[in-house]
């Protein structure tokens, strides 16, 4: 029972021909579909039709006037004529109309080529002058003066509405909005405050929906109109989410002068959040590093790729032949496409011959790769992201969509639009928990008290889903034994959540039809991480909300390609595709395939390598895009660590505090300077392509890595990324019917096993990977580090939506600098009154780690009693006090719970 | 925000009791001397003052409880403002000054001595109400109570018959069958668009919706019309009827009243006029024992004009700029939040109460202007002739300009406006240079006066050319 | 600029509560009756109590004609511009008005005692020309009369 086949059709006469459309379409749609191109303005498919412009307008049958074909529904027999004199007169006239409202800038214009009005008063004829011609004003300040994302210019804006409507109704951030009415009707902000004093997001949807060039990208003016560019259609580098984009690409200068996207683009419909819209710029960095570096008496100096290369590959080498291939390890990039995380594990396990390889997914959601797999059989989103609109209850915990993964939260707001209900378990008051039916806002660390509270609710209201636990689940008499120890009353204790709340969240999940969970880094980044992921699995099967269209449990993946970092077996346990190394006959296929014997040592995690690097264990490192001493926990300690090093070499594109650290750095390329996949969080394989060339002598990561590996003495070398993504897919049954032919438009969703496979949307259907769904027990654990009296606060740390883990990629761009370029930390009004903090005073955060001074943001956002830090700033870094401690299966660190203290700082805050 | 307390009466739980509730107001009223004074209108000109002294001197004289000082709607003499009548004589006086307020007392309330220098024309033989040629010439129907009641007293309108159709409506009638009624009579909307009542309720009954709403458009923006007005100022129960029972008719849950903000009064009157039906048991759960329940909420408008346009109207109602939205679909389909919707003027809800008193089709014939079917050639049909004349004495108070003469007129449809402007006073050089219409921006032109005045016909708008000449 | 006392404002919040999207106008005109116009700290604080964004309160603010974003005088003055009394002579009227009081429409006096403004048709064509202070109206206005209607309000 697909929705689709659901929907009736209508039989209507377009321009003569016989057109069958859906019910419920507008006329506008049915004439697009069928190709029939009727002028428009104010109209994008993403927004309810106004009919605000009127320059849709045909003739139907039988109606007297004309009407606007955007807000027409299509009848049965409808007669509708398109485009005839006497549309073209009335069209012409309503162009004039504008025309004389517009301020006709084309030769200096940005949209010049790219322009709604240009196109129809072209096609119309429309005379400029016909009612006078503009009368240029002068030039006033507005809204958007001074804000280096975004300008305006309104003598250019013909008042469609369309960017105060899309700001609205999909973004829902509702920062634009009409000033005045009739002839003074004006586009601005409340108060004409400056954008970025207002709700705005940044996300420039304002821009690419508008049909002239009165919103335009401030950086890209004058850096090209649309026929010196080309467009480039990739994949957006930050959030897992993995939207569609186009690079706007000037070959004069090498430049992406601008990023846009299509309606109509998957997963993300043409929207796009302020990292995909402004944050490219640190392509074009002069930061960028450009020639390979080698460090001698503790300075770096410039080499020829031949030298790097050399001394590189012979120390790795040397250590691995001294030491044991223990003795080195690989740490790959979740920045990066498949086909590069692809060939780190190749290169680990045949150069290196070790299994010593890892990823960022140990930082982030390893716990779920883990507790998914345990419980499912296999670790990733179950659903699609276009599944989410048609949720009927949002379950998310530990999870802050709009900022950390904003296209998916749009897919939300839609569900919520549609009149879905929110459930929202956070310790901190976000905009979902806002906008959520319940908010629970428990004590960090205290998920599993509550998640059992639920199941046991559930439970004894008999809400579960009887026949699914038994057809389709085991383990389930120990799991439902186990929760006997805890109670509801007990949960809301320790919570410190009313009761009712927790029952009233239980039993909506359980009701809704369906209802989905999703998860972030809240459940699992603590030392029960993996332990909470099985929980929420249990909750999914316990209410039989697991293996349909829009239900199931999802995680939300971080960095742009962990899914396909993980996918591609970058990980000490897995081959691509989770094909286990324990596993004899996997490891006979790969070594038959590569050539060589596979190594059978047990292999690490990034956060053992760093303990063992420091306790002189691990002796090479070889860092491929990634940034420990920033992103892992306790800083003082990774740096020590990694000094105590005997060789380490990093691939980066920027001079990173880690790169700070190393013998060698090969430079590497960027996102928009090389050809592969990323693997978004939907698991959906999708296309990237080179749009620019590297800066210098930097080089595709894929290729620099071959190049390690020839240099390590085991020759490896490739024509092209579809030729790795080919043995890749050859060897791993869920992506083996894919092809970059096959995903060159839209991306395909594994499992995909075979070339006529459609690609999978949701999982579970029928039955579980792994047959059945395995109950676990779940026992409540504290969190590692608890307050006292010595540091009474409890600190999580977390993302923003203007910032991208470490910030080096979104620090780049002066939009987003200008938006938000310190760290901070938020803390409750009551006790910033005790502490006598106001808003904006520095305050020194102190942990058992060391202490960071940083401005104070005083409000409710978090619980009293609670401090909350972003991770993405150099100076002052939030890592620096976070602590050590960690899942007791995937070795992720607690970056959401451990002690603190914060005190008002004697330093003054710096003028800004 | 109501000013005024609500007074407490006994509940009415179903037509009977109004009937029997009726009866006694009735007998109550019998005889009685009232000094009805306009407060509407004629608070621009000294109705309030009148009113006190009336009230002051009834007290001084030791009359209270034998004579009633009544507040009312307009009596549409309002050109001799301010105006009070005199019950049960029906004496109208204008023009009444405060410091002869004791002589009306003494002579005409008490004993029902005329007193010339008041009536109309300042002719004795024009005091009484139905010897005025205006009033005589006019067919009164929805402002039938209008001046004859407290708009702020329940009981006033019981008394005078409201909320019997809707008894009547809500007891015995199925709600497509008042649909039908509602059609048989042929009622075309009164806010300026005329579209067949009946016809309009019928599409939105076809059309599923979760809920649907019922609003009165009362936000009379265009200039020169003031129907909408005297009705929510006068007799803000027949209009309350009238929703109640279209809102029964269409199974709506829920009406709104949407009044412009610069008819302050209309506004306060129809807040208590709500209050007090709802306290009565004539609005809200289970109405008159029907079973059926409505609530009505009144929403100020916030002086946009366009908002009296019905997607603009809906739109301020959700909150929005009052920003008209394409139609189709019309709101009757697609309107408050997406649900069906019925917007109709005041004075088409006032008309309602009627249809039902006296059946849609006899409704229909009695051709009054209200009514009168769009077909171009049908007769109206006045009740009366011939014209009464008029005072040769009384003179519009002109300024600088020979200036239109302006009063509300309750007058069949389709008269020639030669005729209804006949009884313009006669005075200096009359000629007719410009006639405006009660809706819309009807300017007349000279040579249309021989036309035929029809509220739904768009005459074209020369007003600026007709003053400049 | 003096702050603003949000405590009224949260007042009427309460008495309207729960105050969705659909009751932002009433709302706003009941901000308007408290403080006499629509302080901007007060929307501010407004949007974030009830949720409705500060971009929708300052767009109605703007499209509807009875909202004032700027301090207001104590009393409005409507003069009516309908056809009638325009016919009958509402210029001379707004002269004498400008005359007494020194402002134009739009304008406030600067004792914040009046504000001046026109409107479309009070209806009480019969009466005209016809002006309006606050809630009162006066019909067949003559311009010598126009001080002394003044002189009631303080
Ligand atoms: C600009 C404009 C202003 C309008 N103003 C009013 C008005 O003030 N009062 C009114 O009843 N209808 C007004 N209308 C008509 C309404 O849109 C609508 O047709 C009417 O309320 C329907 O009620 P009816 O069928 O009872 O006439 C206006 C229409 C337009 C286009
Ligand atoms: S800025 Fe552009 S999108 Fe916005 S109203 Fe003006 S023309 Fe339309
Ligand atoms: S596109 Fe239909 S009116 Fe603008």
């Amino acid at each position: 029972m697909t929705v689709l086949s659901a929907l009736k059709t209508v039989n209507l006469t377009l321009d003569g021909r016989e057109i069958i459309a859906h019910e419920g379409d507008t006329v506008l749609e049915a004439a697009l579909t069928a190709g029939i191109d009727i002028p428009r303005l104010c109209h994008d498919p993403r927004l309810k039709p106004v009919g605000a412009c009127r320059l849709c307008v045909v003739e139907i049958e039988g109606e007297r006037g004309l009407l606007t074909a955007c807000t027409m529904e299509v009848a049965e027999g409808m007669v509708v004529e398109t485009e005839t004199d006497r549309l073209a007169a009335k069209r012409k006239t309503v162009l004039e109309l504008i025309l004389d409202d517009h301020r006709v800038t084309c030769p200096t214009c940005d949209k010049n080529g790219d322009c709604a009005l240009m196109d129809y008063s072209y096609r119309y004829q429309a005379d400029q002058f016909a009612f006078g011609g503009y009368k240029p004003g002068p030039v006033e300040p507005n809204f958007a003066t001074g804000n280096k994302a975004i300008a305006f210019d309104p003598q250019l804006c013909i008042n469609c509405g369309r960017c105060v409507r899309i700001c609205d109704e999909v973004v829902m951030a509702s920062a634009l909005t009409f000033k005045m009415r009739a002839a003074s009707v004006e586009v601005t902000t409340p108060f004409d405050m400056p954008l970025n004093e207002t709700s705005c997001v940044l996300c420039g949807l304002c821009i690419t929906t508008c049909p002239t060039g009165a919103m335009y990208d401030r950086a890209a003016l004058g850096q090209g109109q649309i026929k010196d560019l080309e467009k480039v259609q990739t994949v957006c580098p930050y959030c897992g989410v993995g939207c569609t984009i186009e690079l706007n690409v000037n070959r004069a200068n090498n430049r992406i002068v601008r990023v846009t996207s299509q309606v109509g683009s998957v997963p993300n419909d043409g929207n796009l959040c302020v990292k995909g819209k402004f944050g490219f710029e640190y392509v074009h960095s002069p930061e960028r590093l450009t020639t390979p570096l080698i460090k001698e008496n503790g300075e770096f100096r410039e080499a020829s790729w031949d030298e790097a290369l050399e001394l590189a590959g012979r120390r790795l080498r040397e250590l691995r032949d001294e030491h044991g291939p223990d003795s080195i390890a690989f740490l790959s990039s979740c920045r990066c496409t498949n086909e590069e995380n692809y060939l780190m594990q190749k290169v680990a396990r045949t150069a290196g011959a070790t299994n010593n390889v890892d990823q960022c997914a140990t930082t982030c959601h390893a716990p779920t790769v883990a507790g998914l797999a345990a419980t499912f059989g296999s670790g990733a989103m179950t659903n699609a992201i276009d599944e989410i609109k048609d949720v009927d209850t949002l379950f998310i915990i530990g999870s802050n969509p709009t900022e950390a993964h904003p296209i998916i939260g749009l897919e939300m707001k839609k569900a919520l639009k549609k009149g879905a209900k929110m459930v929202v378990c956070d310790p901190r008051k976000t905009w979902v928990a806002e906008h959520a039916d319940i908010h629970i806002q428990h004590k960090p660390g205290t998920d599993n008290m509550l998640i059992n509270a639920m199941m046991r609710h559930i439970l004894e209201e008999e809400l579960h889903d009887a026949e699914f636990v038994e057809g389709r689940c085991e383990n389930f008499e120990a799991f439902s034994k186990n929760l006997q120890d805890y109670t509801v009353a007990e949960a809301a204790e320790l919570c410190d959540v009313p009761a009712e709340l927790i029952m009233r969240a239980a039993e909506m999940y359980a009701a809704g039809e369906p209802s989905s969970i999703f998860y972030t880094l809240g459940i699992t980044e603590h030392t029960s991480g993996t332990e909470n992921v099985q929980n929420l699995a249990n909750l999914a099967m316990l209410c039989g909300q697991i293996g349909k269209r829009s239900s199931g449990v999802n995680p939300l993946r971080g960095q742009n390609n962990v899914q396909g970092g993980c996918d591609m077996g970058a990980m000490h346990g897995d081959f691509p595709g989770y094909q286990k190394v324990d596993d004899e006959v996997v490891r006979f296929k790969f070594a038959e395939a590569w050539g060589v014997d596979i190594p059978t040592n047990k292999g690490g995690r990034v956060t053992d390598f760093i303990e063992q690097a420091g306790d002189g264990v691990l002796r090479g490192f070889y860092v491929f895009g990634e940034d420990p001493v920033l992103s892992e926990p306790n800083q003082a300690k990774v740096i020590k660590s990694l000094e105590n090093l005997e060789f380490l070499v990093c691939q980066e594109i920027f001079m990173s505090e880690t790169a700070k650290l190393a013998d060698v750095i090969l430079p590497a390329t960027s996102f928009a300077e090389k050809d592969g996949t990323f693997t978004n969080t939907e698991r959906r394989v999708q296309r990237v392509r080179k749009a620019v060339e590297p800066p210098g002598q930097a080089k595709a990561d894929w290729e620099i890595i071959c190049l390690m590996s020839t240099a390590m003495g085991h020759p490896m070398s490739y024509d092209n990324a579809g030729e790795i993504f080919d043995e890749m897919a050859s060897l791993t049954p869920s992506y083996g019917g894919m092809s970059f032919e096959r995903i060159d438009e839209v991306g395909l969703q594994w499992p995909c096993p075979t070339p006529d496979h459609p690609g999978t949307g949701f999982l579970h259907a029928g039955s579980f990977t792994r047959g059945l769904g395995l109950f676990h027990e779940i026992r409540f654990r504290e969190a590692a580090e608890l307050p006292d009296d010595d540091y009474p606060y409890i600190l999580s740390t977390g993302r923003t939506l203007y910032n991208y883990n470490i910030g080096n990629m979104t620090q780049k761009s002066d939009a987003i600098r200008q938006k938000q370029s310190k760290n901070f930390v938020e803390m409750h009004a009551s006790d910033a009154e005790r502490l006598g903090v106001a808003n904006d005073d520095l305050v020194t955060v102190t942990t058992r780690r060391g202490e960071v001074t940083v401005k104070a943001v005083v409000g409710d956002r978090t619980r009293p009693g609670a401090l909350w830090m972003p991770f993405h700033f150099v100076d002052q870094p939030t890592n620096r006090i976070t602590n050590d401690a960690f899942d007791n299966i995937t070795r992720t660190a607690e970056y959401k719970v451990c002690a603190a203290t914060v005190k008002k700082s004697a330093e003054v805050p710096a003028a800004t | 925000m109501t000013d005024t307390m609500v007074e407490s009466g006994p509940t009415i739980s179903s037509p009977e009791d109004l009937a029997s509730l009726r009866d006694q107001l009735a007998a109550a009223a019998e005889g009685r001397r009232r000094v009805l004074v306009c407060s509407t209108g004629c608070l621009a000109i000294g109705a309030r003052e009148v009113e006190a002294t009336f009230r002051s001197e009834v007290a001084a004289a030791g009359l209270i409880g034998e004579v009633d000082v009544v507040q009312t709607g307009c009596h549409g003499l309002c050109a001799m403002a301010p105006v009070a009548v005199i019950e049960p004589y029906d004496i109208v006086y204008g023009r009444n000054r405060v410091k002869y307020i004791p002589d009306v007392i003494s002579q005409t309330v008490m004993n029902g001595d005329v007193i010339r220098r008041f009536c109309y024309g300042r002719d004795a033989a024009m005091a009484h109400v139905e010897d005025i040629p205006f009033y005589a010439h006019q067919t009164k129907r929805v402002l039938r109570n209008v001046g004859r009641v407290d708009p702020q007293r329940i009981d006033d309108a019981i008394q005078r018959g409201v909320y019997a159709a809707a008894g009547k409506a809500l007891t015995t009638m199925a709600p497509d069958e008042i649909v039908e009624e509602v059609k048989a009579s042929a009622l075309r909307g009164r806010g300026g668009g005329g579209f067949p009542a009946g016809l309009k309720w019928e599409i939105c009954k076809q059309n599923p919706g979760n809920d649907r709403y019922l609003i009165c458009n009362a936000d009379e923006g265009d200039p020169g019309a003031f129907m909408d007005r005297a009705l929510l100022e006068g007799d803000p129960h027949s209009v309350l009827e009238g929703m109640i029972i279209s809102a029964y008719a269409i199974e709506a849950t829920k009406g709104f009243i949407y009044v412009r903000a610069e008819y302050p009064i209309a506004v306060r009157h129809i807040r208590k006029a709500i209050d007090e039906a709802r306290e009565r048991g004539l609005l809200g759960d289970n109405i008159l024992g029907s079973g059926y329940s409505l609530d009505i909420e009144v929403r100020e408008g916030a002086g946009a004009f366009v908002c009296g346009e019905e997607t603009a109207m809906i739109a301020s109602l959700e909150g929005e700029r009052g920003m008209a939205r394409p139609k189709p679909p019309y709101p009757a389909v697609r309107g408050y939040h997406g649900e069906p919707t019925i917007i109709n003027n005041v004075e088409t809800f006032a008309n309602v109460p009627l249809i039902i008193d006296e059946g849609g089709g006899d409704h229909r014939l009695q051709g009054h202007q209200d009514l009168r079917p769009r077909r171009p050639g049908q007769q109206h049909r006045p009740r009366r002739g011939a014209d009464g004349g008029d005072d040769p004495r009384h003179r519009l108070r002109r300024r600088r300009r020979n200036a239109p003469q302006s009063r509300v007129q309750s007058r069949p449809d389709g008269r020639p406006i030669r005729r209804m402007c006949a009884r313009l006073p006669p005075g200096p050089p009359h000629r007719l240079r410009l006639a405006q219409g009660g809706r819309g921006d009807h300017g007349l032109r000279r040579h249309d006066r021989d036309g035929q005045h029809d509220v739904h016909r768009r005459h074209r708008p020369l007003l600026h050319r007709l003053l400049r000449r | 600029m003096t702050a603003v006392d949000l405590g009224p404002a949260r007042a009427v919040l309460e008495d309207m509560a729960p105050v969705d999207h659909g009751l932002a106008i009433p709302l706003l005109q009941n901000i308007q009756d408290t403080y006499g116009y629509l302080p901007r700290e007060v929307l501010l604080d407004l949007s974030s109590e009830t949720g409705i964004p500060a971009s929708h309160l300052f767009g109605l603010a703007t499209f509807y004609a009875q909202f004032y974003l700027e301090e207001h005088g104590r009393h409005t003055v409507r003069v009516c511009r309908g056809t009638a009394c325009h016919v009958r002579g509402r210029k001379i009227i707004q002269e004498a008005i400008d005359d007494e009081l020194g402002i134009g429409p739009g304008e406030t006096t600067e004792d914040r005692r009046f504000s001046l403004e026109t409107v479309a048709c009070v209806g009480t064509c019969f009466l005209a020309p016809v002006v309006m202070v606050d809630h009162d109206y006066f019909g067949n206005v003559d311009p010598k009369k126009v001080g002394e209607i003044m002189s009631g309000y303080e």
